[in-house]
């Protein structure tokens, strides 16, 4: 769409959400916000080379949220009229007062009035597709031939401008364009009958500049030279106890899975139990030991251009810095307003919605490991026996956060304080306690990567950041 | 939008594609009403409805393919315009060979009549009071009632309808903070929905669970749950669409009329069975059938829509997927044992109840892990003598499904989350030596 269809399309979305408060309003609920959305975006995905298909969407609708003396109820609708309108609020006030119970009330006592925008400096609707395929072509081209091996190689794009507005009953008002761009390649190399695979996803909020801001032409081509050189000359791992030194990319995945997800509060309150799960944290931890002293986790959404940027959180509150792990103790949960309200601890801007169609949850943005003093030689240069595990493929964790599980995709061993030659698949299954209390040297470059977080039911998909420095884990078990 | 005019405008998209020079046009059409209640801790958290229409506009120009979806009447000429000027900056697809020409699909239409708000918040108090009749603490689960009509039009002539409705409920309950049981039961009908067997079985199997002993590591026999076999017939599914095997990606590539498994596993898509993700055509119009996947343990085939099909050299078996064919609804046949006696003539093992987060090192060989949740029980001589938790199953896919050495005459329809995504009828599956492994840490 072009600018005055947008503006055109967005005052009749923003009278629409205002009616609909109106009417709730009007019916004596104890707290109610409207969402409105629109969302312009390209998709396009390419196998081995080959454009598979190409999405251009327009997606738009309006959610109604309603907390009554007996329930809440939320419902959505992409019939944008009166009439689409005034059955959405029929029906959230409908199924609000056929629960039995009491919902919280959702106000946070401070209401907010704004308008955020993050600056496109080249614009994504200033560039035609032909362009766009043709980036994502060449990146596929550079992949094949970063390697003499063959390669199977899928790559997806997609970028979204989203114009949001966020109503409710407090007299909260936000406005935001939150503009979002993606790249993400799945690999595959073979030499003989064996592979090795690769995933990257990256991800940036702005304009097309992502690209170069991104790096993603060399950090595709250091992937697959990677995945050549443990493919070519990677040995067989023996395990044991010994020394890890994880780089940016494995510090942020543990970051996320075994200090971000345990820190929802949603997660503790058991509200995602049945499918998310729940966390080894209870209401009861902050203070609690989780590592040694030189672990401090924040989770940021105030980091320009980062994926998981935002201003105000998808519930009108404002975003701010939030330290969950502060030099290795649990210090502060993520919430949003209904968290917030059941804990009496209130929101700290952590609600986010992936559409207009679905209620916000208690969500990460940007979670990262504050850096330390120590260089990446230093690190490396201390240990006698050890591994490097630069990156990961499979992962995971359990439901309760605890034991989670990494397995190598580039790693080198460490010997007299030198990498030496790559090994295959060298794996870490350590409990979350056993991991952050092992570290004893925190490096001072941070990195971060990009990640699509899955949480609620229906699942919602989103835009995070995980990252950090090198840190050093002393004496664990790697398989 | 009444029913007429939602099918008129489906015409009206594809015609309108043609004349602005698509060689190829389908339109799916959906008007859904789905309506979920999220409920923890003994109470309901939330009640939420998501009453939408929009049609799914697909089309190739000179095999350049382009897909859009369209959400109101009023503008979809400016929609139909801004997927071909996409189409003429696109590439072609090395991959796309064409849609169906002709079907012999039914249409299907049932008459429905929505289930008042109260009644949905009933049978979720009815659950909750069941799981604690059973001894559970603390329920908590997901219950769903969606409805939707879809409409396809394509331009080759094929015009079909379908709709159909049906009920689910996920409910995991809570014996103690440690002791959890899962289940899941859907229905396409009201008469024939029973969220209370679920709940009972959830709250039994949280009650079973005592103090679980921290991890344990080696191979194991292990009863699989229905949700656990589920979550494997899922990959299953996924490793068999033959995008996924062109695109170099799966484990079954190269192994037609190989053995992928025991002689015990024999697993099929269809859809055609009046369970929770019946169909009567795929996303092309082709009509959906039985497609035999495995058959005790050898790989028969792959899943196609018409494009991967004509690169195969083959018919399609109804699995569209526009971009990439995709199981439907899955099925592994079930023995001629029942659960009791499998568990019965259990030596010394585990049953699983649940699994999640599964990730696979390498798809193309199928190394992968799962982490089972809920119930674990340590079984020795028929008995349950214990529990267990903080595990994890290291596996390979093929070799876990050669070492299915028997299964019950018991299924369930499941389908959970992100897990077993694609509702599959499976019964439990013994498995032997299982490779279990856990945190190296756990109890240092």
């Amino acid at each position: 769409m072009n600018t005055e269809e947008t503006e055109s399309v967005l005052a009749v979305g923003y009278s629409l959400a205002e009616r609909a408060l109106a009417l709730c309003s009007a019916s004596g609920v104890r707290y109610a916000s409207v969402t409105y959305r629109l969302s312009d975006e390209l998709g396009m995905f390419l196998k081995n080379g080959s454009l598979s298909v190409i999405s251009p969407e327009v997606d738009y609708g309006i959610s109604v949220r309603v907390a009554t003396n007996g329930g809440v109820g939320f419902a959505a609708t992409n019939n944008m009229n009166l009439q689409g309108i005034k059955k959405a609020v029929r029906g959230a006030l409908s199924m609000a007062r056929a629960c039995d119970g009491t919902a919280a009330d959702l106000s946070t006592g401070r209401p907010e009035r704004a308008s955020w925008t993050v600056e496109q400096k080249i614009r994504l609707d200033s560039m035609d597709a032909d362009l766009k395929i043709k980036r994502m072509v060449e990146l596929d081209k550079m992949l094949k031939e970063s390697t003499e091996l063959k390669s199977f190689r899928q790559i997806g794009y997609s970028e979204s401008t989203n114009s949001k507005y966020y109503i409710d009953t407090e007299g909260t008002q936000v406005k935001a364009s939150d503009p979002k761009v993606e790249v993400a390649y799945f690999l595959m190399l073979q030499s003989g009958s064996d592979y090795e695979q690769a995933h990257r996803q990256l991800g940036y909020t702005g304009g097309f500049e992502a690209l170069e801001e991104l790096e993603v032409e060399t950090q595709g081509t250091e992937d697959v030279k990677a995945l050549e050189t443990v493919l070519r000359h990677g040995k067989t791992f023996r395990g044991g106890k010994m020394d890890l030194v994880c780089g940016s990319e494995v510090t942020g995945i543990a970051c996320h899975e075994s200090c971000g997800h345990p820190m929802e509060a949603d997660r503790i309150m058991g509200r995602e139990a049945s499918q998310a799960g729940k966390s080894f944290v209870t209401a009861d931890s902050i203070g609690m030991s989780v590592g040694s002293e030189m672990v401090t986790i924040v989770d940021d959404p105030t980091l320009p251009n980062s994926f998981g940027y935002y201003e105000y959180d998808d519930e009108g509150v404002r975003a701010r810095t939030r330290v969950l792990y502060d030099k290795g103790k649990i210090n502060e949960f993520l919430q949003n307003r209904e968290s917030g309200a059941k804990s009496r601890m209130s929101s700290n801007g952590a609600g986010r919605a992936s559409s207009y169609g679905v209620e916000p949850l208690v969500r990460m943005a940007n979670t990262y490991l504050l850096p330390g003093d120590w260089s990446d030689d230093d690190i490396v240069g201390e240990v006698s026996h050890g591994v490097l595990l630069k990156s990961f493929n499979e992962w995971n964790i359990d439901d309760r956060r605890y034991n989670q599980k990494y397995v190598g995709r580039e790693a080198y061993m460490i010997e007299n304080g030198r990498v030496t030659g790559p090994v295959r698949s060298p794996t870490l299954e350590i409990t979350t306690p056993g991991f952050w209390s092992a570290v004893d040297a925190v490096g001072k470059n941070v990195r971060f990567y990009g990640g699509t977080c899955g949480k609620g039911d229906p699942m919602q998909g989103m835009e995070v950041n995980m990252g950090g420095p090198m840190i050093r884990l002393r004496n664990v078990v790697l398989k | 939008m009444n029913i007429e005019q939602f099918k008129d405008l489906t015409e009206k998209i594809v015609e309108y594609s043609l004349k602005r020079g698509a060689d190829d046009a389908i339109v799916n059409s959906y008007r859904t009403d789905t309506r979920q209640i999220r409920f923890s801790e003994n109470s309901i958290d939330i009640f939420n409805r998501w009453d939408e229409t929009y049609f799914h506009l697909f089309l190739s120009m000179k095999r350049k393919v382009v897909s859009t979806t369209i959400k109101a009447a009023d503008n979809f000429r400016r929609i139909v315009d801004g997927a071909i000027r996409t189409a003429e900056a696109s590439q072609p697809s090395e991959d796309y060979r064409g849609i169906a020409e002709k079907t012999n699909a039914r249409s299907h239409a049932s008459k429905w009549k929505p289930v008042p708000d109260r009644v949905l918040a009933d049978y979720v108090a009815e659950a909750i009071r069941v799981s604690a009749d059973n001894g559970a603490h603390r329920a908590t689960g997901t219950l769903y009632n969606e409805h939707a009509d879809h409409y396809l039009s394509t331009s080759n002539d094929i015009r079909k309808f379908e709709n159909g409705s049906s009920f689910y409920m996920s409910i995991r309950c809570f014996a103690d903070e440690d002791a959890s049981g899962h289940s899941v039961i859907s229905s396409t009908s009201e008469k024939t929905f029973f969220p209370e067997k679920a709940a009972e079985k959830a709250a039994g199997l949280a009650r079973q669970v005592r103090k679980p002993a921290g991890g344990l590591e080696g191979r194991f026999d292990s009863i699989l749950d229905p949700m656990v076999v589920a979550t494997i017939t899922s990959e299953v599914g996924s490793m068999s669409s033959a995008f996924n095997v062109l695109a170099g990606f799966s484990c079954f590539e190269g192994k037609v009329g190989k053995q992928v498994g025991s002689r015990q596993v024999t697993i099929e898509d269809d859809a055609t069975r009046d369970l929770s993700g019946k169909r009567y055509f795929d996303d092309e119009g082709a009509a959906v059938r039985r497609t035999r996947i495995v058959s005790e343990g050898i790989l028969k085939g792959y899943l196609h829509n018409t494009s991967t099909a004509r690169k195969f050299r083959t018919r399609t078996t109804g699995n569209a997927g526009l971009i990439e064919p995709e199981a439907m609804s899955l099925s592994m046949k079930g023995g001629s044992e029942s659960f009791e006696t499998m568990l019965g003539d259990m030596k010394d093992g585990l049953y699983i109840n649940n699994v999640w987060y599964t990730r696979y090192q390498n798809s193309k060989l199928g190394n992968f892990s799962t982490i089972p949740r809920d119930a674990i029980l340590r079984v020795r001589r028929g008995e349950v003598i214990g529990s267990v938790r903080d595990i994890r199953i290291t596996e390979n896919l093929v070799s876990l499904l050669k070492k299915i050495k028997s299964v019950s005459r018991e299924r369930e329809h499941i389908n959970w989350w992100l897990e077993s995504y694609t509702p599959s009828t499976v019964p439990y599956a013994l498995v032997g030596r299982l490779n279990i492994t856990r945190s190296a840490d756990k109890g240092s």
